[in-house]
C-alpha cells in the first residue's frame, strides 16, 4: 500500500493550475470561499527557472515537448507543466473572443447566458486591468516583428502589434524560459499568489488520477505525490471537496481524468486544434532574433482561416530549423542573427479524440487534418515566404518536405502553391487546443452544461480550454480566462445564495 | 534511460557528424568541445516514454545509415567526420518519411548540444548586437579545447529551497 501523505479538504478542489483553474481559484477565493489548488508540476520561483533552454524545457514543459498526437504521421502538442501550466511558458498573446465565435456559440449550443456579452466584456476588462494587457510597444518590437510589419505595409496586409499581457516587458524574448523581469503577467507570478493570498492553498508535484464521485455527486479527489525530480510516485494524496471538484487540467488531461473517474459519452470527442508551421528567412542585415519580444507582430487572416505571427526562435531551435547537415549547415551557424522566424496557425477544421492510454498518465491522442486543413497551411506558408521576399530576404526556408529547402527567388513560391502538400511533408506542432468535454445546453452533443457543471455527475465542474465547444482560430488564454471567470463568479454567486 | 558502452560511441559519432569538427570555414567545434552523450541523454530522458522509445531507434538506425545506404559498410563510427556529414544530409533531404524524421529527431539533440555549449554559442552569432559580440559572451577561440565533455549544468539544483510537495 502507497503511504498516505497529504489529505486536505476544502469548499472547491481544482485540478490544474494553467489559464482556466488559476483563473477559477482567483475568483473563488476572493469570494472568500475555501480553495485547494492541485498541480502535477512544480512550483518554481522565477529566479530558479534557468535560462539555458535544455534544463528549461526539461523543468517546465511536458516532456520535453515530445508528447504527440499517434498514428502514422506524429506531431507535437505542447504544453507547459507547472505552476501556471502553459501560460508559464507562453508568449502572453492576448485576444478577446472573436464575435463570430460568441454568436455561434449562442446559437448553437445555447451558452447565452455563458458569454453574454456585457458580462463577458466585463470579465475581459478585469483581467486586462489585472493582467498589465497592452500593445506590444514599437520600442521593444525587435527587428524580427518589424520585418513583418514592413512586409504588411508592402503587401497590403492587416497587420498589427500583438497585444500582450507584459506591461514591462523589455524584449528579452526568452517568454519560454519565464520571464525574469515577471514583466509577463502568467498564472504563477498573477493569479496564483493572488489565490494564496486570499487564502487558497496549493499542492504542487500532486497528479490527481481520479475524482471520487459518491452518489451521483463528485466529493473529491486522489492522486499521486511525485518525487520533483524524477516524477516517481512518493506517496497517495486524497483531497476532500465540500462543495464541488473542478477540473481545469487541460484539453489533454482533462478527458483523460474524466474517463478514468468513469464518466463517457463525448468525453474526448471533438478535440480541435489551431496548429502552426513557421518559415525561416536569411536577411543581408542583421536581425538578432534574440531582441526583443518574443512575438511582437500579427497578421490576421481570419476570412481566410490563418494568422501569421512573428516568433523568436532560440538557437537550439533555430539551429535545428535550418536544413541539412555539414559544411552549408555549419555555415549557415554562424550567422545566426540574420535570420527572422514567422508562423502560420491554422484554424483546422478537422475533428480529432483523446482517450486515456495504458500507463498511469499517458493519452492516446488523434488527429489527423483534413485536405482543406492542409490547403490552408499550403495557402499561409506561401504568403509568408512572399512577405519574406518582398522585404529582402536572400533565402528563404519553407520547411516543406519533398520541396526544395532553400528558395532564392519569389518566383520560386509558385512550386509551394501548386504543391500536393502531405501531413507528411509539414512541421506542424499544436500549442492551441479546444474542446474534449464541450459545453452546452443539450446533454446529448455536451459533456457540460452552461454553466460548465457535467450534466452526468453534480458538483463536477470543468473550467479549462476543453470546454470551447469550437476552434476560436485566435490564440486562446484570455478566452478560456474570461470564460472561466464568468463561470467561476456565477458559481461563487451561487454558493453564497445557497448558504 | 541508460547508454551502453557501444551506444554512447555511437551517439558521439553520429552527433558529431552533424558539425564536424575537420570542417574548413563555417561554426567549426574544437575536438571535445560539445559534450553530445550529456545532451541526448537529457532530451531522451526528459522525453515520454515513447519518444525516448524513438530516440533511441532513431540512433540505431542513423548509426547504422552508411550500410543500410549502401555508402560503407560501417557505422557511422566507422567513417571520417566529413563522410557522417554527407550521410546525415541526404537523410534529412529524403522524400521519404521515415529516414528524414528519424535523423531530424537525431539532429535536434546534436543543436541542443551544440548551442547549449556557451563558446560555440558565442561564435553562432546569435547574441550578436550590431555586428559586435554580445557582452556577457567571453571570447572562446582563443580558449584550449576541453579535454574532457564538459557537464551539462545541474538541472534542480535547489531542491531543499523549493517545496515542490506542499
Ligand atoms: C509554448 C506555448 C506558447 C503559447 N502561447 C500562447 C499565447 O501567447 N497566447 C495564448 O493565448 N495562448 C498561448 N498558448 C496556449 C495557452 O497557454 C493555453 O491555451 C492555455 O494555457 C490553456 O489553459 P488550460 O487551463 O486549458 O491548460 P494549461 O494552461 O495547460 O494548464 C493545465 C495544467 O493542468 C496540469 N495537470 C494536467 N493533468 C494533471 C493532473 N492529472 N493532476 C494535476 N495537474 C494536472 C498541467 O500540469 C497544467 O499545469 C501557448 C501555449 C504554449 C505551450
Ligand atoms: S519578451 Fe522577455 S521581457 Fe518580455 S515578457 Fe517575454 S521574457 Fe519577459
Amino acid at each position: 500500500m502507497a503511504k498516505m501523505m497529504i489529505e486536505d479538504e476544502a469548499d472547491f478542489v481544482i485540478i490544474g493550475t494553467g489559464a482556466g483553474g488559476a483563473t477559477a481559484a482567483r475568483v473563488l477565493a476572493a469570494a472568500g470561499l475555501s480553495v485547494v489548488m492541485l498541480e502535477e508540476g512544480p512550483q518554481l520561483r522565477t529566479d530558479e527557472r534557468p535560462r539555458e533552454l535544455l534544463p528549461a524545457m526539461q523543468q517546465s514543459m511536458r516532456d520535453f515537448g515530445t508528447f504527440t498526437t499517434r498514428g502514422a504521421h506524429p506531431f507535437p502538442l505542447l504544453q507547459g507543466r507547472m505552476v501556471g501550466g502553459s501560460t508559464a511558458i507562453n508568449s502572453g498573446i492576448i485576444w478577446r473572443l472573436p464575435e463570430d465565435v460568441r454568436l455561434d456559440w449562442i446559437d448553437r449550443f445555447g451558452l447565452d447566458e455563458l458569454v453574454e456579452e456585457k458580462g463577458l466584456e466585463r470579465a475581459f476588462d478585469v483581467i486586462e486591468k489585472e493582467l498589465d494587457v497592452v500593445e506590444t510597444d514599437e520600442q521593444i518590437q525587435g527587428n524580427n516583428a518589424r520585418k513583418m510589419a514592413e512586409a504588411a505595409r508592402a503587401l497590403g496586409l492587416p497587420g498589427r502589434a500583438i497585444h500582450r499581457n507584459s506591461r514591462k516587458c523589455e524584449g528579452r524574448g526568452e517568454c519560454l524560459q519565464g520571464c525574469a523581469l515577471e514583466a509577463r503577467q502568467s498564472m504563477d507570478v498573477s493569479y496564483i499568489p493572488k489565490a494564496i493570498g486570499d487564502g487558497a492553498r496549493l499542492h504542487a508535484m500532486c497528479q490527481a488520477s481520479r475524482v471520487l464521485i459518491e452518489g451521483g455527486r463528485a466529493v473529491g479527489v486522489e492522486g499521486w505525490v511525485l518525487d520533483r525530480d524524477t516524477r516517481k510516485n512518493l506517496g497517495r494524496f486524497r483531497v476532500r471537496a465540500r462543495r464541488a471538484v473542478i477540473v481545469a487540467a487541460s484539453v489533454i488531461w482533462t478527458p483523460v481524468l474524466l474517463r478514468r473517474s468513469g464518466l463517457s459519452g463525448l468525453v474526448g470527442d471533438r478535440l480541435q486544434l489551431h496548429p502552426g508551421s513557421a518559415v525561416v528567412a536569411r536577411f543581408p542585415e542583421p536581425i538578432t532574433m534574440g531582441v526583443g519580444a518574443t512575438q511582437a507582430y500579427e497578421i490576421p487572416m481570419r476570412d481566410r482561416g490563418f494568422k501569421i505571427e512573428s516568433l523568436t526562435l532560440p538557437p537550439e531551435m533555430l539551429a535545428t530549423r535550418l536544413p541539412g547537415a555539414g559544411p552549408a549547415w555549419q555555415q549557415m551557424l554562424t550567422e545566426l542573427d540574420h535570420y527572422a522566424q514567422w508562423a502560420g496557425l491554422i484554424r483546422m477544421r478537422a475533428h480529432g479524440t483523446v482517450r486515456p492510454a495504458f500507463g498511469q498518465h499517458d493519452a492516446d491522442v488523434r488527429y489527423t487534418p483534413g485536405e482543406r486543413d492542409l490547403r490552408t497551411m499550403r495557402e499561409a506558408l506561401a504568403l509568408i515566404c512572399r512577405m519574406m521576399f518582398t522585404v529582402g530576404a536572400t533565402e528563404v526556408f519553407p520547411g516543406i518536405a519533398r520541396l526544395p529547402q532553400v528558395l532564392r527567388h519569389i518566383s520560386e513560391v509558385d512550386l509551394i502553391e501548386q504543391a500536393d502538400i502531405k501531413q507528411s511533408d509539414l512541421h506542424m506542432m499544436a500549442s492551441h487546443l479546444f474542446g474534449t468535454a464541450v459545453a452546452g445546453r443539450d446533454s446529448a452533443t455536451s459533456v457540460v452544461g452552461p454553466d460548465l457543471q457535467c450534466h452526468d455527475v453534480r458538483d463536477l465542474y470543468v473550467m479549462d480550454a476543453s470546454v470551447f465547444p469550437t476552434n476560436l482560430g485566435v490564440n486562446p488564454q484570455h478566452s478560456i480566462m474570461a470564460v472561466v471567470f464568468r463561470a467561476a463568479e456565477r458559481l461563487a454567486n451561487s454558493q453564497a445564495i445557497a448558504a | 534511460m541508460k547508454l551502453l558502452s557501444i551506444e554512447h560511441r555511437l551517439v558521439r559519432a553520429t552527433l558529431e557528424g552533424f558539425a564536424p569538427t575537420t570542417t574548413e570555414g563555417g561554426l567549426v567545434p574544437l575536438e571535445g568541445e560539445v559534450d553530445y552523450v550529456s545532451a541526448f541523454l537529457t532530451v531522451a530522458n526528459a522525453s515520454t516514454d515513447r519518444a525516448r522509445i524513438g530516440i533511441r531507434a532513431a540512433l540505431w538506425v542513423v548509426a547504422l545509415a552508411p550500410m543500410w545506404m549502401g555508402v560503407a559498410f560501417a557505422t557511422m563510427a566507422g567513417l571520417s567526420q566529413a563522410k557522417r556529414a554527407e550521410v546525415l544530409d541526404r537523410m534529412l533531404n529524403s522524400s521519404s518519411f521515415l529516414p528524414r524524421e528519424l535523423a531530424l529527431l537525431i539532429k535536434i539533440s546534436a543543436a541542443f548540444a551544440l548551442m547549449s555549449t556557451r563558446s560555440i554559442r558565442a561564435r553562432s552569432g546569435y547574441d550578436r548586437r550590431g555586428g559586435k559580440p554580445a557582452p556577457h559572451v567571453e571570447p572562446v577561440l582563443a580558449r584550449p579545447a576541453a579535454k574532457k565533455p564538459r557537464a551539462l549544468p545541474v538541472l534542480f539544483p535547489d531542491r531543499a529551497s523549493n517545496p515542490g510537495v506542499a
